[in-house]
């Protein structure tokens, strides 16, 4: 419970700062609306229209390893915490499960998907 | 009930000050520091009655009321909801993350006992890497909603680097935490109080060498600053994902940078520095192995002990200010590179044989 | 001097029916072709194993209004195997102004061709892409023909525009796309004019596949100021601050070369003295360029420090600069027929101290650089181009030497007092930017030490020649005596006047072979004005060295090519 409430009231106090600064700074900043002030940065150039397109798909894999790899590492929090209880029997677990992600690593390694060049 | 939560809101309320303030110095030191490096002068104008404080006033005043007042503009044709909430969702976190990390012991007051952390819950490291991990929302945010080619190249390379450098960082902690069995901040500082022969304070940095290298290598990427200043990029993408904000909210992307410095010192300095324990100093004053003791009284301990750890905490502010003026930006493959193939499999094998030498311990 | 009349009688052997004439006027050989031959002519310049031209230096048109045929297009040559020059001209009429391009042979021609389109309007039969290279495409006429007044003003874009101008949207010749893209799209990224890392303000437009670079192009102009038009209507001694501007950061080179062309068309050479101070002038001009193109470098791979390093040495080298001639920046220092001023005194004392305190601050700078692990990854085999591909690009100087090709004119060819000094060449094996980077640090060492050998070696004696035609008489004698006022109104009223006349010269400037090419027709006024700068020449290559490479690598690349607008653009 007060573990709760100290969570609560941070998350209270830390969001309140961050809405009056940006409130603060609606209220305090002048307004002047001006066409090429409203342009979106293109290094000096017209506008070329919008940003949002399709993207490679480069990103997406590293997006998806990271998922794998994150995954695998929130497993191994309680193991960590637990492990002097668990001793030689936790250790030969953990080490099957990282050798299956080693191997996977090994595979998207030689698969070339950690390249970005 | 009204106790603790009056307790947890000035606890909360010292953090916060504690961390906006750390972040209004750090901008001092880093232009102070980055003007000794390069033999210039640094910022020096603005001053109240002629006192410009070296220009500390200039920093902690003058520039957080500069930003206030000047527009914010918001270019036509970003969306305006995550426009607004990209600072928001960068800056909440980082100082939700730094709260959580402990700044002190126990103090007794009477018959409450105050334990000396704004966020205090058993599973704080935990908490932690929750928090830093939605700091990336802010940086895609920002970069995807400001419709802005430059930004959202900054965005995508923002949330690339950090979630690549999570992992090591991830790891680099799961070593911790298996070396000291806790997810408690507060347990794995007190683990790290007393001395090994006598002499030698026992901190993290003597068990977990490689992890600390890790940790504060994946922390400053986490931060993106030099050299993992890619989002900002100045020379290839402008400003990168913050190419379109002014301000107030540019204000909340800089000090959110400010905020993660401040964080991953003070995890730094948990997990490897003792936190907040002073070498010698038991809970009632100072014992020395040569057998001199210099008693002291409680109140007198826990300050020394919440001056300690912000000391810790600034000198390794200082030391990323100095990287900073020190190196090179990487390019985006030598980035990834040393993320996925040097630091997610040394800290792999660092877990591993963490593992063994305790087991071997263990017997 | 290499032999002008064997080299012309190999030509007229080689070619007899295709040669019209030939000559060797001042040093310099010339032969006026028919223009329907100049592809096969220039085949066998480039070819033929005696000949050996490689590098096509430079590609311009004169305009002899009222002649028949009125256009006379110019291109210079150099042999960097057998180092000899060569100035080919063929004419074509008004009526249809059209000749063979040269793209073909030289990819690098393609810019110079380009120039001399927007220029002259001269068409280039089988140019891959005729486009204005300098003006924008709705621009009306061209501004180098005689018939264009200067006084013009076309009101298109800019202050006094009505707003009917509306920018197209930039397209990329030859754009191409990436295979198996799985339905992503190229993104259309703009790099400049307003952009930190494009300092030259140059605009390059980019196709990015994610990070990776699809198509470059290189949009040069945005400084063009009509150098060529300016200097034409002015007397000789006038262009002269019109020079500081071109090479804004080694002002004083650019004073040297034009300086000196204009002294090979009257044929006199400066004394002594005046050689010794024009080579202390232009090398520390050297040093101070190489040192803002180390910083810049270091700035944009944001190593900030390193950068202020620089530029602290570089304020040191503008202060000995300041102490010669009274400016830093724009130094307008050298004279035709001598300089503005002899060394004042202590200067020695100066350089003693200031070159001091400059090799303290670059052995700094260096060693962060050097000796850190990210810098070297971030120039280590990046942009590399073969010494044939830079040559046939027109590449000079330092991007040149760094991929291992010994020329350097001070030595290939010693102007002034070049051949009495001692100093080293340094050249890279790679030819990346590193080795380009390291060049320059080497290079800027040496100028160093040839101010001092200079220095030691400098004899007494006047600056200036002693010509009233050609060199104000000195104040004192202007107040005193009717000859010599009358001489410094008539200079000053009417100018300097050389014989008819053409003459190509060229000096190594900072970042290469800076030549000027100029036509005398007896009057005070030149009545052409060409400057062959290396920027233009050295930026060209920039597209095809990063294509397929990823973004952030432009960055070392344009800092390494250090692009300097004004001398780019003109």
């Amino acid at each position: 419970m007060e573990q709760s409430i100290s969570v609560l009231v941070t998350f209270l106090l830390v969001g309140t700062l961050v809405a009056i600064m940006v409130s603060i700074g609606w209220l305090l900043g002048p307004r002047t609306e001006t066409p090429a002030k409203g342009e979106a940065f293109e290094c000096g150039n017209p506008p070329s229209g919008s940003a949002w397109g399709r993207f490679p798909v480069k990103f997406y894999m590293t997006a998806i390893i990271f998922i794998i790899f994150d995954v695998e590492v929130v497993f191994l929090y309680p193991w960590a915490v637990l492990f002097d209880r668990l001793g030689w029997f936790g250790f030969v677990e953990m080490l099957i499960f990282l050798t299956v992600l080693g191997v996977g690593l090994l595979y998207v390694w030689q698969k070339g998907a950690l390249e970005w060049d | 009930m009204l106790t603790v939560v009056v307790v947890s809101v000035i606890k909360a309320l010292i953090v916060i000050g504690m961390v906006l303030n750390l972040a209004g110095i750090l901008g001092w030191v880093e232009r102070k520091g980055s003007a000794l490096i390069q033999d210039r002068i640094g910022a020096n104008r603005a001053a109240i009655f002629g006192f410009a404080g070296a220009g500390l006033v200039n920093t902690l005043l003058a520039d957080p009321i500069k930003f206030l007042t000047k527009e914010d503009v918001i270019p036509r044709g970003v969306d305006r909801l995550l426009h607004t909430l990209a600072p928001c969702v960068a800056l909440f976190p980082a100082i939700v993350a730094f709260a959580a990390v402990p700044f002190g012991d126990r103090l007794r007051i009477g018959d409450m006992v105050v334990n000396l952390q704004a966020v205090e819950i058993d599973v704080g490291v935990l908490f932690l890497l929750a928090m830093t991990s939605l700091g990336v929302y802010g940086v895609v945010l920002g970069g995807w909603a400001s419709n802005n080619r430059l930004s959202l190249l900054g965005g995508i390379r923002g949330s690339a680097q950090m979630i690549s450098y999570e992992l090591a960082m991830g790891l680099a902690v799961v070593a911790v935490v298996l070396t000291y069995g806790s997810l408690d901040f507060q347990e794995i500082v007190r683990r790290q109080g007393h001395m090994i022969g006598g002499w030698i304070p026992a901190w993290g940095i003597l068990y977990q060498p490689l992890a600390f290298l890790l940790l504060l290598i994946a922390g400053i990427a986490e931060t993106k600053r030099a050299p993992f200043d890619l989002p900002e990029g100045e020379s290839e993408i402008v400003s990168g994902y913050f190419t379109e904000y002014s301000g107030i909210k540019y204000l909340m992307f800089f000090m959110t940078d400010f905020v993660e410095i401040a964080v991953v010192s003070a995890v730094v300095t948990t997990f490897f520095f003792g936190g907040w324990q002073v070498p010698f100093l038991a809970s009632e004053g100072f014992v020395f192995p040569w057998g001199w003791s210099v008693p002291l009284p409680h109140v007198v301990v826990v300050l020394l002990q919440v001056a300690a750890y912000m000391v810790k905490v600034f000198i390794f502010c200082c030391l990323q200010v100095l990287v900073r003026w020190t190196m090179p930006r990487l390019r985006y493959d030598q980035l990834m590179w040393f993320g996925w193939k040097v630091m997610l499999p040394l800290g792999l094998a660092n877990l591993v044989v963490t593992a063994l030498v305790l087991l071997w311990i263990q017997g | 001097m290499p032999n002008n009349d064997r080299l012309l009688s190999i030509i007229r052997g080689r070619c007899a029916e295709a040669v019209i004439r030939t000559d060797d006027y001042r040093g310099d050989a010339t032969v006026v072709i028919r223009p329907e031959r100049l592809l096969e002519i220039a085949r066998v310049l480039r070819d033929d194993r005696e000949l050996a031209f490689d590098l096509l230096l430079d590609v311009t048109c004169v305009d002899y209004l009222g002649q028949q045929p009125r256009f006379e297009l110019v291109y210079h040559f150099y042999s960097t195997r057998h180092r000899h020059r060569l100035r080919l001209k063929a004419r074509v009429p008004e009526s249809d102004p059209t000749i063979d391009s040269l793209v073909p042979l030289w990819v690098g021609a393609n810019w110079l061709e380009r120039e001399t389109y927007d220029m002259y309007g001269i068409c280039f039969r089988g140019h891959p892409d005729l486009r204005r290279i300098y003006l924008y495409e709705e621009f009306e006429g061209h501004p180098l023909r005689k018939d264009y007044p200067k006084e013009k003003r076309q009101p298109l874009i800019g202050p006094g525009s009505k707003g009917t101008y509306k920018p197209r949207p930039p397209e990329i010749p030859h754009a191409h796309r990436v295979e198996g893209m799985l339905g992503a799209e190229l993104m259309r990224v703009q790099l400049g004019p307003s952009h930190p890392a494009t300092h030259g303000t140059v605009r390059i437009v980019l196709d990015l596949d994610g990070e990776t670079i699809v198509n470059a192009d290189v949009e040069i102009g945005y400084l063009h100021r009509g150098f060529e038009k300016e200097c034409e209507s002015g007397f000789y001694y006038q262009a002269i601050p019109y020079t500081d501007r071109l090479n804004y950061s080694s002002a004083i080179l650019c004073n040297v070369g034009y300086c000196m062309a204009v002294e090979k068309l009257f044929g006199v050479e400066v004394p002594l003295r005046g050689q010794f101070v024009r080579v202390i002038g232009g090398e520390i001009s050297r040093i101070a360029d190489h040192l803002l193109c180390i910083g810049a470098t270091a700035l944009e791979l944001n190593a900030f420090t390193p950068f202020l390093y620089a530029l602290e040495a570089r304020e040191l080298a503008w202060d000995l600069i300041n102490a010669l001639c009274g400016a830093r920046v724009t130094s307008n220092f050298v004279r035709i027929g001598g300089v503005s001023a002899d060394l004042p005194e202590g200067f020695a004392e100066l350089c003693q101290q200031n070159f001091k305190r400059i090799l303290e601050l670059v052995a700094d700078a260096e060693g962060m650089l050097l000796e850190n692990p990210v810098f070297r990854a971030r120039m280590e085999g990046v942009s590399i181009m073969s010494p044939e591909r830079l040559i046939a690009y027109g590449v000079t100087g330092p991007l040149l030497r760094a991929a291992g090709v010994d020329l350097d004119l001070r030595r290939a060819e010693p102007y002034l007092i070049y051949d009495q000094l001692d100093f080293d060449v340094p050249l890279g094996s790679q030819g990346d930017n590193l080795d380009r980077f390291l060049v320059r640090l080497t290079e800027l060492r040496q100028s160093i030490r040839i101010v001092e050998q200079c220095l030691r070696l400098i004899p007494p004696g006047p600056v200036d020649v002693d010509d009233p035609a050609l060199r104000l008489p000195p104040k004192g004698r202007v107040f005193n005596r009717m000859e010599d006022m009358i001489n410094q109104f008539k200079l000053v009223t009417e100018g300097p006047k050389p014989p008819p006349g053409e003459v190509y010269f060229a000096i190594e400037s900072a970042n290469g072979e800076l030549g000027y090419y100029l036509v005398s027709d007896g009057t005070g006024k030149p009545y052409k004005c060409r400057a062959r700068t290396p920027s233009f020449s050295n930026t060209q290559p920039l597209a095809e060295m990063v294509r397929g490479r990823l973004l952030a690598d432009i960055v070392p690349t344009f800092d390494m090519i250090n692009m300097i607008g004004g001398e780019c653009d003109r």
